[in-house]
């Protein structure tokens, strides 16, 4: 990288290094550390051809996305948090009928599932993409981020039972009515 | 609220929470990937001096070995051995 390229390498890194960090928090289950190492990798290889990259942010996000998902770091990376407490025994004494509450027990419960179906729920959720450009990200089909995200929903209420009081999912809403059963005349 | 909303809120609060970046994050970065490139390069120049050492070697430690060599059983008879004393020998 020559001296103009290494320039505006440090300029994108000091003026989207935090935004890039949000997400990269968020794909890791909220560990600090883990985000920022996602991002340093991420950064790094595209140090390695930033002269040739037309799109610099869109180019560092799809690494994050696609290192997080990639199968060589699920290897090295536990795929599943683990605690000590089962989730129910640990929110069992909680009054969870606030909001706020409710959100730290949505938190506690997305920390907790695959780094996988985590992706596929902060593209959706946070980022706001549509299925098609989840599936462009991640490199599979729509069908794939249509049932990760709603095995990834499932998981959720599974994890933090004081979620299943809440509404359905539009997701979830929608798959449903995709595979309702369908009545077969003879 | 349902699922979709709750999930949009948290993971929003849980990005508005996070400090951000270091001031110095892309020399970091730089240097990360500085010694990661001096580390790749001493990996592959290590793994060509060990092929050498080996394609190298392995043929000079089987040069040393030493071959029985068996006396022909025509040898100081002044005759070269004919096919049937040849046929006869074996």
């Amino acid at each position: 990288m020559d001296a103009e390229g290494l320039e505006g390498f440090r300029d994108f890194v000091d003026n989207r290094s935090s935004a890039l960090l949000k997400t990269a928090v968020l794909l890791s289950g909220g560990d600090r550390h883990a985000g920022e190492d996602l991002l340093q990798n991420a950064l790094a290889k595209a140090a390695g051809r930033w002269q040739r990259i037309d799109e610099p942010e869109a180019y560092v996000r799809q690494i994050l996305y696609r290192q997080q998902v990639s199968r060589w770091r699920l290897k090295w990376r536990r795929r599943e948090l683990t605690v000590a407490e089962p989730p129910e025994g640990a929110r069992a004494d909680a009054d969870a009928s606030s909001a706020a509450e409710l959100r730290v027990v949505m938190r506690e419960a997305l920390s907790r599932l695959t780094a996988r179906q985590r992706t596929v729920l902060v593209l959706r959720y946070f980022e706001d993409l549509p299925e098609a450009d989840v599936a462009r990200l991640l490199g599979c089909s729509v069908g794939t981020v249509r049932s990760t995200t709603h095995r990834s929903l499932a998981r959720l209420r599974v994890l933090a039972p004081e979620l299943a009081a809440l509404g359905p999912a539009d997701a979830e809403f929608r798959s449903s009515r995709d595979h309702s059963p369908v009545e077969v005349r003879p | 609220v349902n699922v979709d909303d709750l999930l949009r809120d948290t993971l929003r609060e849980q990005a508005a929470e996070q400090p951000p970046a270091g001031p110095g994050f892309a020399d970091w970065v730089l240097a990360v990937r500085r010694r990661r490139r001096t580390r790749r390069l001493v990996t592959v120049v290590a793994a060509a001096v060990a092929v050498a050492a080996v394609a190298v070697g392995v043929p000079l430690l089987d040069s040393g070995k030493r071959t029985s060599v068996r006396r022909a059983w025509w040898a100081g008879t002044g005759r070269a051995p004919t096919r049937t004393s040849r046929r006869r020998a074996s």
